[in-house]
């Protein structure tokens, strides 16, 4: 069972353990929703996929950020979802397989969210930056498993070198 | 004669360090876009050059159509009590707020209390989206009204520009009649552009927007309106028929933000005197003070009765600003009504303002709405 929603998730008969799979638009989204779903299925875990679109929170520019970007960003959004739930948690009849995309910072949204829906474990991917990237540019995966009490596990893709 | 890519160099670089900044502090990348020009200014000790003088005025009619271009006219039907009241509101109270101060205050002429008056008069709409898409609040009630109250408070802003300098003639009548013709005529051509000729290499859909778009600002100089007006209401003549192509809208907020909104911003941050802010800092802070006042008492009343859920919220954010009024202020300088200091205090109050109100809506986000 899927659906898609901006709007919360319905967890209200939630009896098992609960996996929040966090992707977003880039190439490792298939790596991590493919160990998310393996892990669902072994945890018998219901499963929330959860994106956050990025925006800035402090002085956007005028058109920078408007109602029709936000639609045409959450329609990629929910169409990656549909694909990644279509291709890897079909086969998991029976878990509650939710998605749900949230705005603003990717990390805090993440942890946040986390808490609200009390998960027992974080699915999150990492781009392998190295360490001098890692602190330019940042790592979501680092901040998520600095800041959440929640288990993360951090799927790395082995292709890629540290 | 080789032509110099000295500062193009720079003016490159310097937009890609901000873009980056911007996006790991999740602050907008024109706030830092503002702060490289006042570097390349003032401590690089750089001129503005005339190809960024014209990029920024081209950036900040583009910048001022999309602003037109994302006012929803249903909406704004739809809550017309509410939002022309508080739109008039959080208009009508910072100007007489502003101008009552800078005239206890200082000696500014007219013109220019006017100008710097009405560059604090403005909400952003890009903030308020910001903060509301933030906060999860984007799809409900309490947030179209906030957005329709914006979009209003815009308007009358983009109207107000056209009083700082009042010698309206026989042009600025045919102005207005080519506008109202083109309200019909608009939507059917970008329909036909699209369909015969978009969606190839050559963009043509883009080009014609920006034809246009240059074309009527060029006019409404020559009708003696001001050619962000011009552009404005074309952005709002469009505004139906380009949120019905997504992909043209896309492709604009692309050239804009790679290119134009940057070098608007530079270019504003490179006319901002740092010794002169310094100076006056006690004026800015006052200016600022006087905008976030004046909002307050001209819209929280009506706020809690229109908006009872999130009133001081919804005061805050209509006090936020940043892209109009920075293009107001541009405006007024450009006019000779707003000399260099006057312009470098009125901006950093702007750039103050899109910062100062959020961070404080943010402490009232409503619970329940």
């Amino acid at each position: 069972m899927s659906s898609n929603s901006t709007e919360g998730p319905n967890l209200d008969s939630k009896a098992g353990k609960v996996i929040l799979v966090a992707v977003d638009n880039s190439d490792y989204a298939d790596l991590v929703s493919k160990e998310a779903a393996r892990l669902s299925f072994d945890m018998k875990g219901d499963v929330i996929m959860l994106s956050v679109l990025p925006v800035p929170t402090i002085a956007p520019a005028e058109g920078e950020i408007d109602e029709d970007y936000l639609d045409e960003e959450e329609e990629k959004l929910e169409k990656l979802h549909n694909r990644l739930i279509d291709t890897y948690f079909t086969k998991d009849l029976g878990l509650l397989v939710e998605a749900k995309i949230l705005h603003g910072d990717p990390a805090d949204k993440i942890v946040r969210f986390a808490d609200e829906i009390n998960a027992d474990l974080i699915v999150i991917g990492t781009r392998g930056r190295g360490r001098i990237a890692s602190v330019l540019l940042g790592s979501v995966s680092e901040k998520v498993a600095h800041h959440s009490k929640r288990s993360v596990l951090i799927v790395k893709n082995p292709e890629l070198k540290q | 004669m080789a032509v110099s890519l000295y500062l193009p160099a720079l003016f490159a670089i310097a937009i890609v360090v901000a873009g980056i900044i911007g996006i790991k502090s999740r602050i907008s990348s024109s706030i830092f876009e503002v702060a490289a020009g006042v570097i390349l200014a003032n401590i690089l000790g750089l001129a503005l050059a005339p190809w960024l003088d014209f990029l920024g005025t081209f950036g900040g009619l583009v910048l001022t159509f999309l602003a037109g271009s994302e006012v929803e006219i249903i909406l704004l039907r739809k809550q017309a009590k509410q939002s022309f009241g508080i739109g008039t509101m959080a208009f009508v109270a910072p100007l007489i707020g502003v101008i009552g101060f800078l005239t206890l205050l200082t000696n500014w002429t007219w013109e220019a209390k006017l100008a710097g008056g009405l560059a604090l008069t403005t909400t952003s709409v890009a903030v308020v989206y910001a903060v509301l898409s933030e906060y999860e609040i984007i799809k409900t009630p309490t947030a179209k009204t906030i957005i329709a109250v914006t979009f209003v408070n815009d308007i009358l802003t983009l109207i107000g520009i056209n009083f700082i300098q009042t010698s309206f003639n026989f042009a600025s009548v045919a102005f207005f009649v080519v506008l109202l013709a083109l309200i019909p005529i608009v939507p059917r051509l970008l329909k036909g552009v699209i369909r015969n000729f978009g969606k190839r290499a050559v963009e043509l859909e883009l080009r014609f927007i920006l034809a246009i778009l240059l074309a009527i600002s060029f006019f409404a100089n020559v009708a003696n309106l001001h050619s962000v007006f011009g552009a404005f209401v074309l952005g709002l003549i469009f505004s139906n028929s380009i949120q019905e192509h997504q992909e043209v809208l896309s492709k604009m907020r692309t050239v804009t933000f790679t290119l134009l909104a940057p070098a608007f911003f530079i270019r504003a941050g490179m006319l901002i005197a740092l010794p002169v802010v310094f100076a006056n800092i006690f004026l800015v802070l006052g200016l600022l003070g006087t905008k976030l006042g004046s909002k307050f008492v001209g819209v929280y009343a009506l706020c809690k009765k229109w908006i009872p859920e999130a009133p001081m919220f919804s005061t805050m954010l209509f006090s936020t600003g940043l892209t109009v009024g920075t293009i107001v202020a541009t405006l007024g300088n450009q006019l000779g009504y707003l000399s260099n200091d006057q312009f470098s205090i009125i901006v950093t109050v702007v750039i103050l303002s899109a910062v100062v109100p959020t961070l404080i809506a943010k402490r009232f986000v409503p619970a329940k709405v």
